[in-house]
């Protein structure tokens, strides 16, 4: 039940947290801090191969943690449950089957989230123009 | 008692809302320039 309701109240929490960062004033600086890094890359006027190359270096990087999602979450746990190699103390229990279930559930499904993103990041590449 | 498997889950909850907003971003991204 809390599962579910939290799956249901997240975009909520959201707006809150950011509401607390506007109220905070954390934003403007992060805005401010955000252009002026990205104000030597020129957006506006980048060619079209360099922003497609641009797109494909991000989607592929939005990739590479989707996998760093299977590492962490699917194979870190099965490889120290068979070999204890992170289990401090010895003799520990094996996890409740919900919590594993449940963590495995998160970070597949994490991972294909963020493959998805990177799919629709490749959308945003141009066609180039003659 | 935590185990190591319980730290991960808290762990993959944070990843998984911030995968979700990535992904509620991109949709609305997407929707903006198409």
């Amino acid at each position: 039940m809390n599962t579910i309701f939290r799956i249901l109240t997240w975009p909520f929490e959201a707006i809150g947290w950011l509401t607390i960062q506007l109220f905070l004033g954390v934003w403007w600086v992060f805005k401010a801090v955000f252009e002026i890094l990205l104000r030597p890359f020129n957006w506006q006027k980048m060619p079209i191969p360099n922003w497609n190359e641009q797109m494909k270096l991000f989607a592929g990087a939005i990739d590479r943690v989707s996998t760093a999602c299977l590492t962490t979450g699917v194979l870190g746990p099965t490889i120290n449950e068979i070999f204890r190699i992170n289990s401090v103390r010895p003799g520990e229990p094996p996890p409740h089957f919900e919590i594993a279930a449940t963590n495995f559930y998160i970070w597949i499904s994490s991972g294909i989230v963020l493959h998805i993103i990177a799919r629709i990041v490749l959308s945003f590449m141009k066609e180039p123009t003659k | 008692m935590t185990t190591f498997i319980e730290v991960y889950n808290s762990t993959g909850w944070i990843v998984f809302s911030l995968s979700l907003m990535a992904l509620v971003a991109t949709a609305v991204a997407y929707k903006l320039t198409h």
